[in-house]
């Protein structure tokens, strides 16, 4: 297990310097000059010129590559060159918002979408399963946007239950932060509710008629334990592995889901940024991005590690 | 004499299917007394397997016990909550599997999967019910069973899997254990010892055992009692030296014809003619009847009852010598 984890770790650091480096070359590559945006649309060529050499692009692009990489060890992710601030300030005020989004969506995306799918298959064939299984289509067939805006109109306007919009810090209001985020999770996580439902159910239809569940039931056990128990941690090795895709699906939703509901989160910051060749901001949020997915899928191996001795063991 | 532990009368297990709905087993009956080994011997889709997940209470949708009784200890089984039934699985009835690869959870260490019953049944702690287990493993010889108790199954062999299957069901001291094919999966040596072991285990802890099984073979060396079983029902029913020395149904006959016979060599081995007939086109008279070789009018114009024949029955209509040399 431990050899597991050396090797896991290993190969997760090298995955962030590549993206390190591809995030910075991708933004040096692309067509579309910084400094023009910056300088406005009446600028000379000599004004653009001087704020070229200001932020440093006129330098050969190795140059500026090892600048950043000696930078990042030193947690400098460079400034942002609109904003008038570093990027790590940026990102530090956003940062927090689209996690708390993230888990709030995630957790209720693990919950519904697995009980939803257990639930539709120890049922299956009846109502329960079909009225699972509609919901769970309807989530994926939707498009989150749009069930945003429905949400906003109906709980928010019409009910007045929640907020339309806006973010309260944790520290400020815990319950009032959770209260707003509500809706933006529901609207993000029911694309993935759907989808793990969907294949919660397969899955556990298919493990129910392994013969180890006989076996739990020739045992005596109840059947919630036989479900709940035997079955289900067979079922969630195929789910765990499909859970880290699920996620950067999620992150990527959190770009449409923070401008619907004005959340200042790091989607929306990147998004600006890219608008306005801002590309500090972009390599930093790409960089931060890149890494946190990085993170939940080594932790997604070792969750599949533990759920699944056959692989612990075949190292 | 005490009344048998385990007692079938008509018992009817129907199953739905795309064809209509089909009798597994079809009114049968049969009992088991204290303490003694059965052996229930049929051909793949005789009803034998559904015969013991009836007895367990495992008949699940599509299928359902249609009509008849399962008297286990005296107490009516069938039309039982499953709640009530659960308390009875494991703990003074439990079940052996055919494949032991399969039949356990990947998942969980073995240790787990054998305390899980005692803490449910016996309500023994984390700590007693894993030393339970440990106890077990050793009493069903796998060495070093205090390590062996966190191994997960992909970690063992075939014939050990058998084994904690078999620790697993005793683990609650049952009075009956049905074991269904516990052989079949496993190599020639590993079979005879797994058998040995239920044999020992038999004696040690007083078991009635229901051994079923394809294989005369694995009957002959154990069993007390043989149930002949042929298309849903018992054809015969006879102490095992007196099935092997004069079966009364040519079926039974046509079984042991198809044993290898180490001493002579033959060309070819006598093979029943024909298949067991579909449930959805059973014959009007004996279900046997298309496929013996004995047959006469009568056995083709209705179905012949079980009979007692000198403290044995068979469904024959004939009384045929079909003594064996």
């Amino acid at each position: 297990m431990t050899r597991y984890i050396i090797h896991r770790l290993a190969s997760a650091v090298l995955v962030v310097f590549l993206v390190t480096i591809i995030s910075f070359s991708v933004m040096s590559l692309v067509p579309g000059d910084p400094a023009s945006v910056v300088a406005g649309a009446n600028a000379t060529p000599d004004e653009i010129e001087a704020i070229r050499v200001q932020l440093g692009l006129h330098l050969p692009y190795h140059v500026r590559l090892v600048d950043w990489v000696l930078g990042l060890f030193q947690g400098d992710l460079g400034r942002s060159i609109l904003l008038q601030r570093s990027v790590a300030e940026a990102v530090a005020e956003r940062l927090p918002v689209t996690i708390a989004l993230s888990i709030y969506a995630m957790t209720l995306t693990l919950a519904l979408g697995v009980s939803l799918g257990v639930l539709a298959a120890v049922r299956q064939n009846s109502w329960v399963d079909q009225l699972c299984m509609t919901v769970a289509l309807l989530g994926v067939s939707l498009p989150n946007v749009w069930l945003a805006i429905l949400f906003v109109m109906f709980f928010s306007v019409y009910l007045g239950w929640f907020p339309t919009g806006g973010y309260v810090p944790f520290e400020q209001d815990a319950f009032r932060a959770l209260v707003a985020l509500t809706l933006p999770a529901i609207a993000l996580a029911l694309t993935q509710i759907g989808l793990l439902a969907r294949m919660a159910r397969s899955s556990m239809l298919e493990v129910l008629r392994q013969d180890y569940v006989q076996t739990a039931r020739a045992k005596g056990l109840p059947r919630w334990s036989v479900v709940g128990k035997h079955a289900l941690k067979n079922v969630m090795i195929p789910l765990v592995t499909v859970f880290g895709i699920i996620l950067s699906l999620s992150l990527s939703g959190t770009v449409v889901i923070e401008t619907v509901f004005s959340l200042p989160g790091m989607g929306r910051l990147i998004v600006n940024a890219i608008q306005r060749r801002d590309y500090p901001v972009i390599q930093g949020g790409l960089l931060l991005t890149a890494s946190a997915l990085v993170m939940v899928n080594l932790a997604v191996d070792l969750l599949y590690a533990w759920l699944d001795p056959r692989v612990r063991y075949a190292d | 004499m005490s009344p048998p532990l385990l007692e079938v009368r008509d018992l009817t297990v129907r199953f739905r299917t795309e064809l209509g709905e089909m009798a597994a087993i079809d009114g049968l009956s049969f009992e088991a007394a204290r303490g003694e080994f059965l052996g229930i011997v049929g051909e793949s889709g005789s009803g034998k397997s559904v015969t013991a997940r009836a007895v367990m209470g495992l008949i699940q949708p599509p299928g359902r016990i249609s009509s008849g009784s399962i008297r286990f200890a005296g107490e009516e089984l069938v039309g039982r909550p499953d709640a009530e039934l659960e308390r009875l699985r494991g703990k003074r009835m439990a079940m052996i599997f055919q494949e032991p690869m399969t039949s356990l959870n990947p998942v969980f260490p073995v240790g787990e999967q054998i305390a899980e019953a005692a803490r449910r049944h016996d309500r023994l702690s984390r700590r007693a019910g894993w030393d339970r287990a440990v106890e077990m493993l050793a009493k069903v010889g796998i060495p070093g069973a205090a390590e062996r108790a966190t191994a997960y199954p992909h970690q063992l062999s075939g014939g050990m899997r058998q084994r904690v299957m078999i620790a697993m069901a005793l683990v609650c001291s049952p009075q009956m254990l049905i074991a269904d094919e516990p052989t079949t999966a496993l190599d020639v040596t590993i079979q005879a010892q797994i058998l040995d072991l239920l044999r020992q285990l038999r004696s040690e802890l007083g078991l009635t055992v229901l051994l079923i099984t394809h294989d005369l073979g694995v009957v002959a060396e154990q069993a007390d009692r043989v149930i002949v079983m042929y298309a849903g029902r018992v054809v015969e029913e006879s102490p095992t030296a007196s099935l092997f020395a004069r079966p009364l149904h040519p079926y039974t006959g046509g079984l042991l014809d198809s044993i290898p016979d180490l001493e002579h060599t033959v060309e070819e081995l006598p093979a029943i003619e024909g298949v067991v007939p579909s449930p959805f086109a059973l014959p009007p008279g004996c279900r046997f009847a298309p496929r013996c070789r004995f047959v006469e009018g009568p056995c083709n114009a209705s179905e012949p009852p079980l009979r007692p024949v000198g403290g044995r029955r068979t469904a024959c209509r004939l009384d045929l010598d079909l003594t064996r040399s």
